[in-house]
């Protein structure tokens, strides 16, 4: 008797009832064989240490069973490679007997999922309250918004302005820079031409 | 003169494991460095089985993802 060890990813994007329709696939796969099941667990969803298949996360999945034949492993291997659903799997043969895991707690990671803000459903009617401040406090928010980009754009536009301006002092500070830099040049060489004499 | 070297010993003699999973990332995370790579054993201090079974634990877990290969810093 030989005991195997089979954890397998399977596409993290997929619903629950797509996930569970896949467990129960490859658990019928693998009790073609003459096999028993000893856990089929599903792990959940975690951080994957490096992208597979351009997967950042994926469905991590447990299956450890025994068996007295080893020639239907490569059928089995083969069967996960064609699944496109399972993104990477790998078979592990154990020394000893795996314990029995009853239940494993799925590992919930910090993602932002859908199914946290459906849990909270509104009861009471304070909320409904709640929810027109919130549409007021918007509409006001939006109307300063406005103003701001009001406000934004009267100031590029001076600061067009502005600029067009300093280009053009730029421009008569540099002519006027140039002449000044020539009548030193000139001075210069009317100075070397003295100390020559 | 001497230095005085504190004397390592097999993490795993100590705490009692004999079989190392590749499952159990917190565990192998300590045998590796922040860049992923596998501390040697004469660093560590573990015995030649225990560093055997350690490093056969830690590819494994690279292939299926549970460890990364390289941490390259940028990941964050």
């Amino acid at each position: 008797m030989r005991y195997y060890e089979l954890l397998y990813i399977v596409n993290p994007n997929l619903e629950n009832d797509r996930i569970n329709a896949i467990i129960d696939e490859i658990g019928n796969e693998v009790s073609k064989f003459k096999v028993s099941i000893i856990n089929h667990n599903l792990w959940g969803k975690k951080r994957l240490a490096y992208p597979v298949k351009n997967n950042k996360y994926g469905t991590y999945i447990l299956l450890q069973f025994s068996s007295e034949q080893f020639d239907f492993l490569i059928e089995l291997e083969r069967s996960l490679i064609l699944n496109k659903s399972v993104i990477r799997h790998q078979l592990v043969r154990l020394d000893e007997e795996p314990a029995k895991i009853e239940d494993i707690e799925p590992i919930v990671e910090k993602t932002d999922s859908p199914e946290v803000e459906s849990s909270e459903i509104p009861d009471d009617n304070s909320d409904v309250d709640q929810d027109t401040a919130e549409i007021i406090e918007v509409v006001e928010k939006t109307e300063v918004v406005e103003k701001a980009e009001k406000v934004e754009e009267v100031e590029v536009a001076e600061k067009t302005e502005d600029i067009e301006n300093v280009d053009d002092s730029d421009v008569e500070k540099s002519k006027d820079e140039k002449e000044i830099k020539e009548e030193k040049k000139e001075k210069k060489k009317e100075k070397k031409k003295e100390e020559d004499k | 003169m001497t230095f005085a070297t504190k004397k390592k010993y097999c993490y795993f003699k100590e705490n009692g494991i004999t079989f190392v999973d590749y499952k159990d990332v917190k565990l192998l995370r300590r045998f590796v460095t922040d860049q992923g790579k596998i501390i040697p054993r004469r660093v560590t201090g573990s015995s030649a089985k225990m560093h055997r079974q350690l490093v056969r634990a830690i590819k494994q877990s690279r292939n299926i993802a549970l460890m990364p290969f390289t941490n390259i810093r940028a990941d964050g």
